[in-house]
């Protein structure tokens, strides 16, 4: 073949040194083209930017009892119209998602680091440790979630108010008198209490596959115990399925919290959750329906861009799961 | 075949490093209690390279694993005794068996792919040994990582510092491997079929990297491989095995010359050689391994014996002298 008319090559495009593609670029490269996981993913944001800015950006205070303005139609003064007692339903809405955003991120990172950590060492050590930490999990899992969670908070409500009564003898920090904050406390630890079974037995199922991998073994024959094999190699490994875990139980957890005070025993009033606004509202959803859809819909788009984001991970973070 | 690098530089009287009596690890499973390894003794000297020979699932692994006591579970060793460096490692209690486990006695893994972490860069899992046993800062365990990384022939080693196993060829990771399982000194390294894995010239160039790491450091290597090949050329002592015993242990060139067990006969005059005339079929041993669970009563080998005997049957044969340090397992050897 006579190559004499070709252009000369020019070494420098032949020979381009192009950076492989790491597992996190191929997955942030599969999430960016995935529009439903960034629309979740926008709606997300938005949510935590006005949760964060509540109260900067709600025209009313959400306490603030307006007695000329009672069960009020929406209209150009209350968007979202105003509730029996007069408060404004969309700067209630807006600090309901504080609400929501505050309980869900401590009830989601609480799970998930003592399901981390409860399900890799027990995966890893085995035996009747890790028989013992199965059943508590299995146990966990055989009730109805909302019905476990709504008993611990009624068994445990007299307790820890009793305790941060005694703290504040003590200690004299205002907060700890503040019943609407206690409450969050009391929801966040009852959810917290049943939650964190879910990543326990993610966890658990995959340090079971990964710890017979040829690594562990080498890290092992190294001197490594296995708490230097859990924190530094089990976990990470695992990183990838628990941040999809994280993202759907996030939701979870929301739905979780305004059930809970749909049913009374969540937020106290007057703090403002989205469940209670729905339980209050309820009596009167033949005349007033936008006190329920407020904050019905609110929660369903908060739920359904949670949900979109989580799958879009799943996606992303599982070449398996992916289709064509 | 390859010269044959003979270095009887062993001396009687050199402190051993590893020291089996009588070693033996059982399975017990559904079926019944599986021996895997039954009654192996060993010695091995500073500066030797030990070669373990056999075919698959005969306990060369379990053997290295036994020495580090990592016999995988539900496995235990239930008899025997087993010394580092004077040490009776089955007395210890688990951490104090942890210390030992990279600065006295390490591994070379088979599949550096697998036996490293995808997830944690090449250089950080060196440092990890270091950081465990020397208790270096991350800053000292880092320049010793990369001295070890240039010091097994990784070019660039501060940039394959920070690099993941899968950016890494096959040769170059099993330099990584040796480079993690050398960074501590072990006293004692296994190397569990090191170039299983890789194709034939890199398998050369890490073998005399283990060579030469040998010469370097003094270490005492115990090389596990079905690969006579690699033996006659690495090793100054061979144990063949078969069925979880030693059958013919004794210096690579005697045995090799003057082969007295059936089986190592057997596994000699079935290697490859170019000038081997091609009309003739492979020479193989009939037969396959007894499982380890239905062990025959007499020699385990009677069954794939040419030259078995009804005396073969009855008992099973003990290691006997031949000749200065060969061994031979076999009741009829003298008739060979």
């Amino acid at each position: 073949m006579d190559n004499s008319t070709l252009a000369p090559v020019d070494a420098s495009s032949m020979w381009r040194t192009e950076k492989a593609r790491s597992f996190w670029d191929d997955v942030f490269y599969h999430f960016r083209h995935n529009w439903m996981g960034m629309a979740g993913l926008v709606v997300f944001i938005l949510l935590c930017l006005t949760a964060i800015f509540a109260d900067k950006l709600a025209p009313y205070d959400y306490l603030n009892q307006d007695w000329n303005a009672i069960l009020k139609q929406p209209s150009a003064a209350h968007i979202m119209g105003t509730d029996d007692i007069g408060r404004d339903v969309f700067s209630r809405i807006l600090m309901g998602g504080r609400t929501a955003l505050m309980v869900a991120s401590c009830i989601t990172v609480a799970g998930a680091i003592i399901g981390l950590l409860v399900g890799s060492f027990g995966a890893f050590i085995g035996g009747k440790v890790d028989a013992a930490l199965v059943w508590v999990v299995d146990g966990l899992m055989s009730f109805p979630n909302i019905w476990l969670a709504a008993f611990i908070n009624v068994a445990t409500t007299p307790t820890l108010k009793a305790w941060a009564a005694s703290l504040y003898t003590v200690t004299h920090w205002g907060f700890l008198k503040d019943e609407v904050l206690i409450s969050y406390g009391v929801v966040v630890f009852s959810i917290g209490m049943v939650n964190w079974a879910w990543p326990a037995r993610l966890v658990r199922s995959q340090v079971l596959s990964l710890r017979e991998r040829e690594f562990v073994e080498a890290v092992r024959a190294l001197g490594g115990t296995a708490w230097w094999i859990t924190l530094r190699h089990l976990i990470p490994n695992v990183l990838g399925s628990m941040i999809v875990l994280v993202t759907l139980s996030f939701g979870n957890a929301m739905l979780f919290e305004s059930s809970l005070s749909f049913l009374g025993i969540g937020i106290r009033p007057p703090g403002a959750s989205w469940g209670a606004m729905i339980f209050q509202g309820i009596a009167r959803v033949r005349t007033h329906p936008y006190l329920v859809l407020a904050p019905g819909i609110t929660l369903a788009i908060v739920m359904l861009s949670l949900q979109f984001l989580g799958d879009a991970l799943n996606d992303a973070l599982n070449p398996r799961n992916r289709n064509a | 075949m390859a010269p044959m690098q003979m270095d009887s530089s062993i001396k009687a009287d050199a402190p051993v490093v590893l020291d089996v009596h009588d070693l033996q690890v059982c399975f017990p499973t559904r079926e019944g209690i599986v021996t895997a390894l039954d009654g192996l003794s060993m010695q091995v000297s500073p500066g030797e390279i030990i070669g373990l020979v056999g075919e698959s699932g005969c306990g060369k692994t379990t053997a290295a694993l036994s020495f580090m006591r990592l016999v995988p579970k539900p496995g235990k060793i239930t008899a025997g005794q087993i010394l580092i460096e004077g040490q009776d490692i089955l007395k210890l209690g688990p951490s104090e068996m942890r210390t030992l486990r990279g600065p006295s006695v390490a591994m070379i893994f088979q599949d550096a792919l697998t036996a490293l972490d995808p997830r944690m860069p090449v250089g950080r899992q060196i440092m990890e040994p270091l950081q465990i046993h020397q208790h270096l800062s991350s800053r000292a365990a880092r320049a010793r990582a990369i001295e070890l990384l240039a010091s097994v022939g990784i070019p660039a080693p501060e940039k394959r510092f920070s690099q993941f196993s899968h950016e890494f060829s096959g040769g170059m990771r099993q330099r990584a491997m040796i480079a993690l399982a050398l960074s501590c000194s072990p006293r004692l390294l296994l190397a569990d079929e090191p170039t299983t894995a890789l194709d034939v010239t890199v398998q050369r160039q890490i073998m005399s990297l283990i060579k030469r790491m040998r010469d370097e450091t003094d270490a005492a290597i115990i090389l596990i491989t079905h690969d006579v090949g690699v033996v006659a050329e690495m090793c100054d002592q061979v144990i063949v095995m078969y069925a979880g015993s030693a059958v013919e242990t004794g210096p690579t060139r005697t045995v090799f010359t003057r082969p007295t067990h059936p089986y190592t006969i057997g596994l000699l005059s079935s290697t490859l050689e170019l000038t081997r005339d091609r009309s003739l079929p492979l020479n193989a041993i009939p037969g396959l391994p007894p499982e380890l669970i239905h062990l025959p009563s007499g020699c385990v080998f009677a069954p794939r014996c040419p030259r078995v005997g009804d005396a073969c049957r009855e008992a099973r044969p003990v290691l006997e002298p031949v000749e200065s340090g060969h061994q031979v397992s076999c009741w009829r050897w003298k008739e060979g």
